[in-house]
């Protein structure tokens, strides 16, 4: 599946009634099995692009489009589903609800897309979490965690339906660097295995050194860029 | 919707403190409510079952008719003062009377009520078909003037063995300064079996003893100090003070009440009652009828009582709502973790909603042991005190109705933080600092 940005416009207003646009993209599409690092300053704009594509946030103009369907043009309660079976986010705190265990944060997104029993949900979660090295952990909750442990209970949340797009905003940020390129790795790997879309947005050099095409935000327009193999 | 519940369940456990306050608060108030409801349905079938339990006719002085019945069948209340021995005797004689029980009341020992009467006593039955309610259990019915029968519960309390002997205490009840009528000295002959009646805590006597402790002297009878010594019989009539702290002169021989028995069961009852009808000093009372008059005074108090009740339900219905708005208003970042990875704003409503429904259907239930156990425990006091029994039944009739209200409290209480769920803006919420 392909995702495409058309006409895309978001505009944020001030207390002061300014109008300032953080993204602004004409025409973007990135072809199912892409792997992408998205950059841009602090502010520049790409946490927004993540949420709207997320269908978090609808933008003030455009349209995103997964495949030919317009995300944007789905009833709320569809978009909702929508987003649990077709996109994965790590956001950058990871955000794990406190009061669940490891694997049942892991099935949230499996139990919302409503297509597999209790029962698979929590197998499947086990499984994810098995593969990210914390088949140990399955019951813990995230306060019982280190950083690096509730970073991997995040991607396997976010890969629980094996997504065709996976959004990951600096997920490395907590991580000592050896830490971020195995996450990294088991992020890339999945991805590749199910060719999904992949968009990282980092300012880890580390992380950055992997990817062959970065795609940067500035004042809110994109430009995307291939890196030649060295 | 399963999973719904499953996550509502999860986040419940996960602060009980928060959950148990609100849902003890319902539970208080759903057991105020069931406590008052089910003593009020005890009492009124506890007094329909004690109340006419012999289909007898009560004729006494006049006065308040409802005391009179309260007084002879439940031995509650003061008696409302004396008749003439004669009306028994008169009675005695109608055709329309099968037979009449004499009653005289006055005296105590350690609070169970001494009743003068005659053999006449222990042919009452229940429903005139299973025989004598009251059956000589051990010894035998009394034949002389100070020889007594025990109620089965007098003597459970009394602890009085057959030839026991005793002075009886003046008053209807046990008094801190007890005014013993020395030198009349009873001695037990029998105990009776159990009856089910109020009548189980009673001490029977002919009705004589009563007159003669009384001031009224016997032909032929002397009385013996508890130290041995016989004295002679006193001269002097008794007053009205002297038995009941009533102000009316009490005649050589006389009656508090006594219990008729109409020929056919329930036939002649009007015509007692008609011959009393126009008499100055005497009434007949029917219990069935001046105990509904009972019920309507019952039924204002429970309907005070049942008030109280709804107010701590809505003051439970409040803090319910309190404690879910708080909550959700601390689960906002959680909430919008869960629409980020794919919850819709129908799963959130449905959630809050669940929390505050569970959290007032285990209130409700855990009020339901509280109300019956409360109910339970204050029947057997009364019951104990009285020995009129109290059946605490579950309420089949006002069980629906009480958990319907039960499941509006919770939707009411859960519908605004709900709504507020279902509003709760993800991006606000998820990268709020």
């Amino acid at each position: 599946m392909q995702l495409s940005f058309k006409d895309l416009k978001h505009t944020f207003r001030s207390p002061a009634g300014e109008a300032r646009t953080v993204v602004n993209i004409p025409d973007w599409t990135v072809q199912s099995g892409e792997q992408l690092l998205l950059q841009g300053v602090s502010g520049s704009g790409k946490t927004t692009l993540f949420n709207i594509t997320a269908g978090l946030m609808r933008p003030t103009e455009g349209a995103v489009y997964y495949g030919e369907k317009s995300l944007y043009k789905l009833p709320e309660e569809r978009r909702d589903r929508f987003r649990a079976r077709n996109v994965g986010y790590v956001f950058q705190n990871h955000h794990l609800i406190q009061s669940l265990t490891a694997a049942e944060n892991v099935a949230m997104p499996m139990a919302f897309a409503g297509e597999l029993s209790r029962k698979q949900c929590r197998d499947r979660a086990v499984e994810l979490l098995s593969l990210m090295g914390l088949s140990d952990h399955v019951d813990y909750r995230p306060e019982k965690m280190s950083t690096g442990q509730r970073l991997r209970v995040a991607i396997a949340r976010a890969l629980a339906n094996t997504p065709p797009v996976l959004l990951a905003d600096e997920p490395t940020a907590a991580l000592d660097t050896e830490s971020a390129v195995n996450v990294m790795k088991l992020m890339r790997d999945t991805c590749r295995e199910h060719n999904a879309i992949l968009i990282v947005a980092s300012h880890d050099p580390e992380v950055a050194a992997g990817f062959a095409k970065i795609a940067r935000l500035q004042s809110g327009e994109l430009t995307v860029e291939e890196i030649q193999p060295a | 919707m399963i999973y719904d519940l499953y996550l509502t369940w999860r986040n419940i456990r996960s602060k009980p403190v928060q959950t148990m306050i609100p849902m003890l608060i319902v539970a208080l108030a759903i057991g105020l409510s069931t406590a008052v409801l089910a003593l009020g349905n005890g009492v009124r079938q506890g007094v329909v079952q004690s109340a006419d339990p012999f289909g007898v006719v009560v004729v006494g002085p006049d006065g308040s008719p409802q005391q009179l019945v309260l007084n002879t069948i439940l031995l509650q209340d003061d008696p409302l003062g004396v008749i003439p021995y004669q009306v028994y005797e008169d009675l005695s004689e109608e055709d329309f009377v099968r037979y009449a029980v004499p009653l005289a009341k006055g005296d105590n020992i350690g609070g169970q009520p001494i009743i003068g009467t005659n053999e006449n006593f222990f042919r009452l039955s229940i429903n005139d078909a299973a025989g004598s309610a009251f059956q000589i259990a051990e010894g035998r019915s009394f034949e002389q003037p100070f020889e007594v029968v025990l109620g089965s519960i007098a003597a459970e309390r009394l602890g009085l063995p057959i030839g026991g002997r005793f002075e009886a205490s003046h008053g209807v009840r046990a008094t801190i300064n007890e005014d013993v009528h020395e030198g009349f000295v009873y001695e037990v002959v029998g105990i009776l079996g159990a009856s089910g009646t109020p009548y189980d805590t009673a001490v029977f006597t002919p009705v004589e003893s009563v007159w003669q402790s009384h001031g009224v002297p016997m032909e032929g009878m002397n009385t013996e100090s508890s130290d041995g010594t016989v004295n002679a019989g006193s001269a002097q009539p008794p007053s009205a003070g002297d038995l009941y702290g009533l102000d009316i002169d009490l005649g050589s021989d006389s009656l508090t009440s006594i219990m008729v028995v109409p020929t056919t069961p329930g036939a002649e009852v009007w015509q007692i009652w008609q011959q009393f009808y126009n008499a100055a000093d005497a009434q007949a009372a029917i219990p069935g009828q001046e105990l509904g008059g009972l019920f309507d005074l019952l039924s204002q108090a429970e309907d005070v009582l049942s008030s109280i009740g709804y107010l701590v339900l809505v003051i439970a219905a409040l803090t319910l709502f309190l404690s879910i708005y708080s909550v959700t208003v601390n689960r906002r970042r959680e909430i919008a973790i869960m629409r980020s990875v794919g919850s819709s704003r129908t799963n959130i409503f449905r959630m809050v909603l669940f929390e505050a429904l569970i959290i007032t259907l285990l209130g409700a239930l855990l009020g339901r042991f509280i109300g019956y156990g409360a109910a339970a425990v204050i029947a057997a006091g009364i019951t104990q005190e009285s020995a009129i029994p109290i059946p605490i039944v579950f309420l089949a009739d006002l069980e629906p109705l009480l958990w319907g209200l039960t499941v509006m409290v919770g939707i009411v209480a859960g519908m605004v933080p709900a709504a507020m769920a279902y509003s709760v803006d993800v991006i606000e919420n998820l990268f709020a600092s």
